[in-house]
């Protein structure tokens, strides 16, 4: 996977930054990003679909509602994302298909636990080449 | 924000400014406010100022650290009756805590087996990302009589004795929980992981007692010098995770309906006597009581191991709690504030209650020298045991630190163990250690870490808590 975001040093948890051409690929990474920070990414495979909506008031906060849905069903299901399409995006709403697998603990190696994602510093920002957002992740 | 001041050798201040209500107070030595400012911790403390009804200070320990709403170390008591609560100022990992156990065993009977029971351990005390399966699956209505009874319900149903319970803060139950303001989505998560340890900078550690700095205290503690310790850091798992997320949400809401106006949306409030309010309390109480249980099961868990595997019995083992302290918990308590009584909720985000001699809540055997404090180093230094003092409870909301704090992050911390052989580096300092995570054992590393003992020795020269005794690590399971 080329990576399409960062960490940033914030001393307790993890400070991610994520880019994309368009709010669409933005979601996009920022989904991989996920999964590529829990497990080894090259090893996914895409062997399942499952159907992710989540509803919110701004673009920042839907990235996060997203994203909290996203490892809610890693915690429950152990359910990783290897790629995403876009069905309806506004934002306000935003409803994909995630291809990937129930991962097999173990098999796959599991780099951290991540607690949650949080509000702190949170945001979206236009850029001259798309988009940036930038999130904390609770470790 | 404001010109930092120094008031004293270990106590700095930040000046009300803007839309602050109250200025800020942070506890640290000259050495460690040159490393506090490196990172935006200190405008933490400043935005915590914001919260309304917050009293006298937003308070920051020497652990303190940039964390995400609430620095880490960040201590906030506000009014009960006119004040808010902030699920940001608790956490995620609701109840956090540790807990330390006594054993009859000395140091050097076990180090030649150091190696074989921290095996059996890292097997008995499930780790790791959505580890599972410590005891039985666990229905939903077991799940909730534990957000009802804490540790007791663990005691109830066989894991542990009775006369453990006086030994955790509030007897490991916090009145007055609300299971039913709890979601599925909650329950659902934490019906697999009682008795499990989960990730991060959560562990099982045997120690050695090393020091002892006063004996009348570590008498009345049953400390005995070169006798080994167990330590539990742990807390309410996935089930405080959602908990938390859900009530973010709940007090986003809040904020904007009753007016509130706070800088950083994860210091989302509601107030302590709104419905949003008073529904979190009942949740949180409940995520509480979860974790006071998974630290009873995991102490019983270890007791069984560590007696089968050395193939003794449990008086052979004498193993006992000590105390069980939560460091990410929001408390209704009474304190002096202005020479009054006044009924406060104390917000402690990675801080520990350090109440002083003499207080009604603490159990008769430690009314005389104050509430234990359990202050664990990093996996490769050192642990103290501190009571708190008096003089917690006139400047600090009976508060002090909970731990070494972060100094680098997990990206510096990954950087610095390139090319590096951590197990190899503990081996040679006498300390065995397993890790779940892969990434754990590089962002966890000692360096990682303040010096321990600098920050208990600010809080001890302050006089917030007073050092009883020093522990060095033999072996460490990591999540």
């Amino acid at each position: 996977m080329k990576k399409s975001y960062r960490q940033f040093n914030q001393t307790s948890d993890l400070g991610i930054e994520v880019i994309g051409s368009n709010l669409e690929s933005l979601f996009r990474n920022a989904a991989m990003c996920l999964s590529d920070l829990i497990t080894d990414f090259t090893l996914l495979k895409k062997i399942q679909n499952r159907i992710v909506s989540v509803q919110a008031e701004d673009w920042e906060l839907l990235l996060r509602e997203f994203l909290a849905e996203l490892l809610y069903l890693f915690h429950t299901d152990n359910f990783l994302a290897k790629d995403i399409t876009i069905i309806k995006v506004n934002s306000n709403e935003l409803e994909v298909e995630l291809s990937g697998e129930q991962i097999t603990i173990g098999t796959h190696p599991i780099y951290r636990e991540i607690k949650s994602v949080t509000y702190h510093q949170l945001y979206i920002k236009q850029t001259k080449s798309g988009f940036k957002a930038r999130f904390i992740l609770d470790i | 924000m404001g010109k930092l001041t120094k008031i004293t050798d270990y106590l700095w201040e930040i000046p009300q400014t803007g839309q602050m209500l109250v200025p800020g107070r942070i506890y640290a030595s000259e050495k460690l406010m040159s490393q506090i400012q490196k990172d935006e911790s200190l405008k933490q403390v400043a935005n915590v100022a914001h919260l309304p009804g917050i009293i006298n200070y937003s308070l920051a320990m020497p652990d303190i650290h940039w964390g995400y709403g609430f620095p880490i170390g960040g201590v906030a008591a506000t009014d009960a009756g006119s004040g808010v609560i902030s699920p940001g100022g608790v956490g995620y990992d609701i109840n956090c805590g540790v807990r330390l156990l006594r054993t009859n065993l000395s140091a050097d009977f076990i180090r030649p087996k150091i190696k074989d029971l921290i095996t059996t351990l890292f097997n008995a005390v499930p780790s790791g990302v959505g580890s599972h399966g410590a005891i039985r699956k666990l229905s939903r209505q077991d799940v909730r009589n534990i957000l009802l009874k804490g540790a007791g319900w663990a005691i109830e149903n066989g894991y542990g004795y009775a006369d453990t319970l006086k030994f955790i803060e509030d007897n490991g139950c916090l009145k007055n929980a609300d299971p039913d303001v709890i979601s599925e989505r909650a329950y659902q998560r934490g019906m697999p992981q009682l008795g499990t340890l989960g990730s991060g900078n959560h562990f099982v550690e045997i120690s050695k007692i090393s020091d002892i700095y006063d004996e009348s205290f570590s008498g009345r503690l049953g400390l005995i010098k070169g006798n080994v310790v167990v330590f539990i850091h742990t807390g309410s798992r996935g089930l405080g995770y959602q908990i938390c997320d859900d009530f973010i949400k709940v007090t986003l809401q809040a904020t904007r309906k009753y007016g509130i106006n706070v800088p950083d949306r994860q210091l989302a409030c509601a107030p302590l006597d709104s419905q949003e309010g008073k529904d979190y309390l009942g949740a949180m109480r409940g995520a509480a009581n979860f974790a006071f249980a998974n630290r009873q099961v995991i102490s019983a868990l270890i007791e069984t191991t560590m007696m089968n595997t050395l193939n003794m019995s449990p008086n052979d083992l004498e193993m006992s709690l000590i105390w069980d302290i939560a460091h990410n918990i929001a408390k209704i308590e009474n304190h002096i504030v202005d020479g009054k009584q006044r009924q406060v909720c104390v917000h402690r985000k990675g801080a520990t209650r350090a109440f002083g001699p003499g207080h009604r809540d603490l159990p008769e055997e430690y009314r005389e020298i104050g509430q234990p404090v359990l202050i664990p180093g990093d996996m490769g230094t050192e642990s103290y045991l501190c009571v708190g003092t008096d003089k917690a409870m006139l400047e600090t909301f009976g508060s002090s630190c909970h731990g070494a704090g972060r100094v680098l992050s997990r990206t510096q911390a990954r950087k610095r163990s390139q090319g590096r052989n951590l197990y190899a580096e503990m081996a040679n300092a006498g300390i065995v250690v397993m890790a779940e995570g892969k990434s754990t054992m590089a962002e966890e590393m000692p360096d990682a870490y303040k010096n321990v003992t600098g920050v208990v020795n600010t809080m001890h020269n302050a006089g917030i808590t007073r050092k009883v005794a020093r522990f060095t690590p033999m072996g460490v399971i990591k999540g």
